[in-house]
């Protein structure tokens, strides 16, 4: 049942999400995203899973692609730091949540 | 027009039973296969993503599979150590403070955080001594013993005197 739930293969990538296989293999040969089974189906693309969380990177860097014309190498490293962003992001939420309950009155968290 | 250009349907609305499953973490991505629209070529039903969001629980902070929470403590039970009982998500546990514990301390309690079917999360407690919002003047006059007899300076490093 998970299986169905986080992932999603390439063939399902085309048919599904309308994405061009080439353009699959681009976004994976800069490393924008990596196949859970890389490691094992290295040239055998046909055969990738991804992981269900980073089908949106993989939309975003087409976006980018298409929209902005820049290159691969530039459309990874804006995704890196849009991932990067969006981890610090998050930690500081939960920092910032953490601090409210030290410093201030309540160690009960309420919105 | 929709969004993605794919079908010209409009949107319908239906209601869903979902099974959220175990170890499912904040920001996490689920997938609904054939649940979504129609397909623009091939014809078959897209999927529909839920992007989970975890709403922030009154006691404890989530990060990853460890979750927080933070332990009031009196100022007398950060200095003589008191046992005392810390909810956990499954049920309450025993928790002992040794004398001279510090705000801000942080411990780790094994195997007490979110669960998934491979690991489990920790849970950390961190302590905050507390100071009551009113101070009787029997308390005063114990403070005041204290502060008469006690030579702790938590400010001996700066350079300026108190």
């Amino acid at each position: 049942m998970n299986e169905k739930l986080f992932r999603i293969s390439f063939d399902e990538l085309c048919q599904l999400e309308g994405i061009e296989g080439h353009l699959i293999i681009e976004v994976v040969e800069y490393g924008i995203v990596v196949p859970l089974n890389k490691a094992k189906e290295k040239s055998n693309e046909k055969q990738w899973l991804f992981d269900t969380g980073n089908l949106h990177w993989i939309k975003k860097a087409l976006r980018l692609h298409h929209d902005l014309e820049i290159d691969w190498v530039a459309i990874a490293m804006v995704i890196d730091l849009m991932q990067q962003k969006e981890a610090l992001q998050k930690e500081n939420e939960t920092y910032q949540r953490q601090l409210e309950r030290f410093i201030t009155g309540d160690t009960h968290y309420t919105e | 027009m929709p969004a993605d250009g794919f079908s010209n349907e409009p949107p319908s609305k239906k209601h869903l039973t979902v099974k959220i499953p175990q170890g499912v973490i904040d920001g996490a991505r689920i997938r609904l296969k054939g649940q979504g629209k129609l397909g623009h070529n091939s014809g078959m039903a897209g999927d529909l993503y839920l992007h989970i969001r975890v709403v922030p629980h009154p006691l404890f902070d989530v990060s990853g599979h460890n979750i927080t929470i933070t332990v009031p403590l009196t100022p007398w039970e950060a200095a003589l150590g008191t046992k005392i009982i810390v909810p956990t998500l499954e049920g309450k546990i025993n928790l002992t403070i040794p004398p001279n514990t510090q705000s801000g301390e942080k411990s780790r309690i094994k195997g007490k955080g979110l669960k998934t079917k491979t690991a489990n999360g920790d849970l950390y407690t961190i302590i905050k001594v507390v100071m009551p919002a009113k101070t009787s003047e029997n308390a005063k006059q114990l403070w005041q013993e204290l502060a008469a007899k006690e030579a702790f300076n938590p400010r001996e490093e700066w350079s300026v005197q108190s």
